[in-house]
């Protein structure tokens, strides 16, 4: 019934890790207790993505700007 | 060695494909437990990090799942595993009723995440309490500049969420540590309210010159899934 709507905004899709990593290690079902994952080794890594992320951020904001300023 | 069993997502009933495969290439199984599937991949040793490749991998397979439209699901959060069938088998028992409400809560729905760069710069002319500072000193000036942007940047993310929110089922300021001037939400739209939705975020873009408005989706519901929910 909706599909063709869906096909549509998925088109339009814009993926951004940004938005992959927010929803990947904040959202989600969490399972408290039998986790083998070292707690540790995930925060170490965390820490490295957040750099990349903070890099995208960057190169968006610089690509946005223009457009802002001839808007007004 | 240790075995364990890496997980991607709960759902109502439905498996992964014949033949799909996860993470590192291992084979997707479902284990069903009182109607309930928990989407799995076996492993030994494993020890999945957080870089490009694991993140997409866990995400190919939940949109997978999502994509099938046979019926709800909760992906689960990236890197969590179990140790093996049995404890997969008790989780799905013991956690049945919460996990149960979560599907009756996102059946029918998606997630559009909006997000939102404020260029407070760019708008003085609008605000007299920016405005007023330059009769200050230098050091007042600069934190009244500051607390005018900060005040300016809400303003403007409040005027994009209220009414988006009230097109979505539910809705979520997700992230932590933002700065003021980038606004973050997700929204759990119904699948029908797509199209509106999408239009009000391009009457907001129009309307907002300041504000540099980017919606991401249709995402299976990751912020809408647990019950730790922002």
């Amino acid at each position: 019934m909706t599909t063709t709507s869906l096909e549509r905004s998925r088109a339009a899709r814009e993926v951004s890790l940004l938005d992959l990593v927010d929803r990947l290690l904040d959202g989600g079902v969490v399972i408290h207790g039998d986790i083998t994952l070292a707690v540790a080794d995930v925060d170490l890594v965390y820490v490295g993505l957040r750099a990349l992320v903070a890099s995208v951020e960057t190169m968006k904001r610089e690509v946005g700007m223009p457009r802002l300023g001839s808007a007004l | 060695m240790t075995a364990t069993r890496y997980l991607y997502a709960i759902t109502e009933g439905f498996g992964p494909a014949p033949g799909a495969s996860g993470l590192r290439g291992a084979p997707l199984a479902g284990i069903e437990e009182g109607g309930l599937v928990m989407v799995t991949s076996p492993h030994v040793d494993l020890r999945a990090e957080a870089d490009e490749e694991d993140l997409w991998s866990h995400e190919a397979v939940v949109e997978s799942l999502f994509d099938t439209g046979e019926g709800a699901i909760l992906p689960m959060r990236f890197g969590t595993t179990l140790p093996g069938e049995a404890a997969v088998r008790a989780a799905l028992r013991d956690r049945a009723p919460e996990w149960r409400a979560a599907l009756d809560r996102v059946r029918g729905a998606i997630e559009l995440g909006v997000r939102a760069q404020i260029d407070v710069d760019a708008a003085p002319e609008q605000s007299p309490s920016v405005r007023r500072t330059e009769a200050a000193g230098p050091g007042t000036a600069y934190m009244l500049d500051r607390l005018g942007q900060g005040r300016l940047a809400a303003e403007v993310a409040r005027s994009i969420h209220a009414p988006l929110s009230e097109l979505a089922r539910e809705s979520a300021h997700v992230i932590r540590n933002q700065p003021t001037t980038m606004m973050k939400a997700a929204y759990l739209v119904e699948e029908v309210v797509v199209p509106d939705f999408q239009r009000e975020v391009e009457r907001l873009e129009a309307s907002l010159p300041d504000a540099a408005i980017t919606c991401t989706g249709p995402w299976p519901p990751y912020s809408f899934s647990g019950s730790e929910r922002a």
